[in-house]
């Protein structure tokens, strides 16, 4: 026989043994973890590339320039006049967040005015009125037009064409923005965006001390040039350079951790999957043990044997690698989807080494898990043909977990492009799996002690038996299960109680609703303001943007806490005769800071991170001039009231000659709604900020960021019901011949079906008991230790969870074995 | 059809098969030697235990003797390993077994050509076709094992020992799994087909009245084999 001839001859007969054996079960189960493998590690591989690609590809395009230029006060004129000279192109834009009306509704809006240079770099597509999508370069909103993000018209139940408020002037918004690659994320990237011309907020007073502007000048041109500019200019404290990379750090941070949530997850349905083939694929070896056997006995070389189920399992792989990148592709879309808004638009297509990541999982499944049983099956005996008796000898068991664990690190450290991690992952996580295991086995033995010689009834009876047939392999199953749904009850739980418990926890008329940048000049009328919408308020609290720069003559950037959070930024400082609602003197005297002079008041955990103490001097800089204050007390704050809190509190004599905005909070019942309406048209520069807004925004981040890792969840289920189906499949033969007799000896068909509607529904309790004592032990500690928040029980997870997981195993468990209690008993007996 | 009874189709001589069994070693063969002549038919009989299978895996070179040389189709056996021994299966050796042994996954005419298919043979189909029509299966062609009786699955196990035109052909209780009544059918079947391709027939049984059948009867007593009139 050619050697061709010979190859094609194999390929036909794996072809032809192969095509009845897909009804067997064991194939079956081996496709299908296949394709779930391929599935999630697909789905994550080209989900987290195209973030990435996004992120670095466009780097330049988020930056949207070659160099920014940031403040907290407008721009110097001087770098406009330095940047025109050197040549440079160059677009100014400021944000801040405030609120847009349009008749009665009203939303907190991301607003960013830009100038007739915007945008530099990068893309935006807006669709205009005409319906046409357009990418521009250099050409904003003309003045009273505004461009919004599709959501703020939803939000304010207007269309394209229609009129909104913003700062009490009136736009008319002419175009749809859908993609500004510059956006950048923070946490305002949750309101929908509105960009107006420079023109129209030059100047205005809601870019006030207080209104949390940032003023950007982006410039683009030759790199010389762009150095050349950054030497010459000088830049205060509030002042700083923008360059690749800094742009997104935090939202890339945040991304990556939400990235390696899902890998881990991804990672559990593979392991999940894999176990599964190497239970289907040793049964299905052992099933085909007479077979090669046979073919031997017909003068098949042992490669050839080989060679036969080689390519069964090849061809197999294959056909589950293709479903599962088509699933991957629907599960990532499903992913962008659950994650909308929270991540780019528009992101490019996955490369073909993602995919190539991806769908490797299938043949590192196979290799791995499959291949190591089949192995056996060209070293069997033709003997065996006349003694039963005669198996072939197993791989060593080291060398098939060593084959096991190292394909599945070369998986993981594809995956999260980290070999220590992975390393680490899979040592710690197989050492925990390990130490669980044995003493959920310990518990099952120790269980069957106890029932050992007890009258239980009957199906209980097999029930039983049947777990407690291999401690192992239940232990397995039920740490399977309980992981997984532990898992999704903390994450189901966190969602809901994190927000909950704190919205529970404040008094019903908190404030919700902060006013910030009220100039000295409209403080008294907006007071009067709004006690004539009969709304009570807290005291008006002066506004100083200020940085801390020495302490004890000593300068901050020299000093070890250089790099801590307060440092470099502006704090916002207050001066108060009486101690504000909710602050608590913990040291010194607030009498003598109020009275001053030269006095400060510091909030006692930030004086803790910085070294501070009484008797400090810290200096401040504030609009160009420094100050010296003298600590003289500490106060501790109640972050949760919802009143304005203030780190630094000085005394009023320092801040006399600053210019100032004032801040202050009010609770807005909601029949008050629209008060709030003719507040915001009657103070234009006033930004007011909507708590309930923001906390409905953090819900809807978290509420999307566990939705995406438990869709994977579902998967690390799917993956534990293969096991258990596997497990199943293996002891169908025994099954068969108990049932057969067990019906010779009377037993009714309903009998049969009871015991194993009794076996996986004990499986299931025992499981979903596991999970939610689990569960109750994490949150408890979490809540109690870490969070400070009330614990509360799971409640009713307790009555739903236990029957729905029975009967969430029991379908597809009885259905798998109906042909126990279907295949007439004689059949059985004679088929021996 | 030329004389060939003067050519040794298989020899053995002085077979020692030595196992370990728990402790002690346990001789199962104890120096047993036999020739067999091509086309001769000769049936091991004995008590179950006496080492008969034990024999036939030995002389059909599925396993290999502690002591002693076995020539198959004038091979020697010694020294060969597994594969090597396959590829002089693979030429003219066939088996059928007590359990019949077919491929559940095949149907009746899938399972003849197996053995064809494996040598590469063109129009194996064609030929499997021809066999089962021979053993009277014509009508069950695309029948799947378990859709045969026991006398009908070791009929399609006969078209396909005879399916490679083998030229030795070794039968382990070929009827023991049947009643008389079909036990006797595929007898008589199993000697026509042997008689038609003069095939050499190496069976062991337990049937005294299927060894009577035979050109030749050997006894196998105690790992001692010995010629019976």
């Amino acid at each position: 026989m050619t050697n061709t001839a010979g190859r094609f001859t194999e390929l036909r007969l794996a072809l032809r043994l192969m095509s009845r054996e897909l009804r067997s079960g064991e194939l079956t189960l081996i496709f299908l973890a296949l394709v779930l493998a391929v599935t999630v590690t697909t789905a994550i591989a080209i989900f987290s590339q195209r973030l990435d690609l996004a992120m670095q590809s466009s780097a330049n395009d988020m930056l949207g320039a070659d160099l920014r230029v940031r403040s907290t006060t407008p721009l110097e004129e001087e770098w406009l006049v330095e940047a025109d000279e050197l040549g440079l192109e160059r677009a100014r834009t400021l944000t801040f967040p405030s609120v847009v009306v349009a008749g009665e509704q009203m939303t907190l809006s991301a607003v960013k005015a830009v100038d007739d240079g915007y945008p530099l770099r990068g893309e935006l597509l807006v669709r205009g009125i005409d319906d046409e999508v357009v990418s521009l370069r250099s050409s904003g909103p003309e003045p009273g037009e505004a461009w919004v993000e599709a959501r703020l018209l939803s939000l304010l139940n207007i269309g394209l064409g229609d009129e909104a408020d913003l700062g009490g002037k009136t736009y008319r918004i002419t175009g749809l923005i859908e993609k500004e690659s510059d956006r950048g994320g923070n946490f305002y990237t949750l309101s929908p965006r509105i960009m107006v011309h420079w023109s129209e907020l030059e100047g205005s007073p809601m870019l006030g001390p207080g209104s949390r502007v940032r003023y950007r000048l982006m410039l683009s041109g030759d790199g010389g040039l762009l150095e050349q500019f950054q030497s010459s200019v000088e830049l205060k404290a509030n002042q700083s350079f923008e360059s690749l990379g800094d742009g997104n750090r935090q939202m890339a941070a945040s991304l990556d951790r939400a990235r390696r949530y899902l890998g881990l997850a991804a990672i559990l349905a593979v392991v999940l999957s894999c176990v599964a083939v190497a239970v289907s694929a040793r049964r299905y070896a052992e099933r085909h043990f007479d077979i090669s056997a046979l073919m031997r006995t017909f003068g098949l070389p042992r490669a050839s044997v080989l060679r036969i189920f080689l390519a069964q399992l090849l061809l197999l792989g294959g056909a589950a690698t293709l479903l599962g990148a088509l699933f991957a592709y629907i599960l990532q879309l499903g992913l962008l989807q659950v994650l909308s808004g929270l991540i780019p638009e528009g992101l490019p297509p996955a490369t073909p080494s993602a995919w190539a990541l991806g769908l490797s999982a299938g043949l590192l499944g196979l290799f791995g898990f499959g291949v190591p049983h089949l192995l056996p099956l060209s070293s069997i005996s033709p003997l065996r043909v006349l003694r039963r008796d005669l198996v072939p000898v197993p791989l060593k068991g080291w060398l098939i977990y060593a084959l096991a664990l190292g394909s599945l690190t070369i998986l993981l450290s594809l995956l999260t492009q980290d070999v220590m991690l992975s390393s680490g992952l899979m040592i710690g996580g197989a050492a925990t799996l390990l130490i669980l295991l044995l003493l959920l086995r310990g518990g099952l033995r120790l269980a069957g002690r106890l029932l050992r010689n007890r009258r239980l009834p009957l199906s209980l009876r097999f029930a039983w038996q049947h777990l407690s047939r291999s401690h192992t392999a239940t232990a397995g199953q039920l740490l399977a299960f309980a992981m997984t749904l532990m898992v999704m009850l903390i994450i189901g739980m966190l969602r809901t109680d994190l927000l909950a418990d704190w919205q529970r926890s404040m008094p019903d008329n908190a404030p919700n609703i902060f006013a910030l940048n009220i100039q000295p000049f409209e403080r008294d009328a907006f007071s009067e303001s709004l006690t004539n919408h009969t709304i009570e308020t807290q005291a008006l609290y002066p506004m100083i943007p200020m940085r801390l720069v020495k302490v004890n003559g000593t300068a901050v950037s020299e000093m070890e806490i250089a790099e801590d959070r307060s440092i470099n930024r502006d704090l916002i400082t207050s001066t108060a005769e009486t101690l504000p609602d909710n602050n608590e003197v913990v040291g010194g005297d607030w009498a003598q800071t109020a009275a001053g002079p030269g006095q400060v008041s510091v909030e006692h955990e930030l004086a803790e991170r910085l070294g501070l103490g009484l008797g400090d001097v810290l200096t401040f800089r504030a609009a160009g001039v420094d100050l010296d204050a003298e600590i003289t007390s500490l106060r501790r704050l109640d972050w949760t009231a919802m009143t304005p809190n203030f780190f630094m509190m000085l005394s009023p004599d320092l801040t006399e000659e600053l210019p100032m905005g004032y801040m202050t909070s009010f609770h807005l019942a909601d029949e008050h709604e629209g008060a709030l309406v003719s507040l915001i048209r009657k103070y234009p520069g006033i930004t007011f900020i909507d708590t309930r807004a923001i906390l409905s925004q953090v819900q809807t981040l978290l509420q999307r960021l566990t939705t995406a890792v438990e869709l994977i969840l579902v998967f690390v289920l799917l993956g534990a019901v293969l096991v258990m189906l596997s497990v199943l499949l293996t002891s169908t033969r025994e099954r068969l011949t108990e049932g057969a007799v067990l019906r010779t000896l009377g037993a009714a068909r309903k009998q049969l079906r009871q015991a194993q509607w009794v076996e996986f529904a004990l499986l299931g309790v025992l499981s979903a008991v596991l999970a939610l004592i689990g569960a109750e032990l994490v949150t408890a500690g979490l809540y109690i230790g870490l969070l400070d928040i009330p614990y509360s029980s799971l409640g009713w997870a307790w009555l739903w969870l236990p029957p729905a997981t029975a009967l969430g195993l029991a379908i597809p468990g009885s259905l798998m074995l109906r042909r126990v209690s279907r295949v007439p008993p004689l059949t059985v007996l004679r088929e021996g | 059809m030329p004389d060939n009874t003067d050519i040794t189709s298989l020899s053995a001589d002085h077979l020692v098969k030595t196992v370990r069994s728990g402790e002690e070693p346990l001789t199962i063969l104890k120096g047993v030697s036999l020739h067999i002549k091509r086309g001769e038919s000769v049936a091991i009989v004995g008590a179950s235990g006496s080492g008969k299978s034990t024999l036939l895996g030995i002389l059909a070179g599925l396993d290999l003797p502690s002591e002693g040389e076995v020539t198959l189709l004038e091979q020697p056996m010694r020294g060969l390993d597994e594969d090597q021994r396959a590829a002089i299966r693979a030429g003219g050796v066939a088996f059928v077994f007590q359990n019949f042994h077919l491929l559940q996954g095949l149907t009746a005419l899938e399972n003849v050509m197996l053995p064809l298919e494996i040598v590469g043979k063109k129009n194996a189909d064609k030929e499997a076709t021809g066999l089962l029509h021979s053993v009277g299966l014509a009508d069950r062609l695309a029948h799947y094992p378990s859709q045969l009786s026991g006398g009908e699955q070791q009929r399609v196990a006969l078209a396909r020992a005879f399916a490679g035109q083998p030229e030795i052909l070794f039968a382990d209780e070929p009827t023991g799994n049947l009643d008389r009544a079909t036990g006797e059918q595929v007898e008589s079947l199993l000697f026509r087909l042997n008689e038609e391709s003069s095939t050499t027939l190496v069976l062991v049984t337990h049937d005294d009245r299927l060894a009577q059948r035979c050109d030749r009867r050997l006894k196998m007593t105690d790992g001692v084999l010995e010629e019976i009139a």
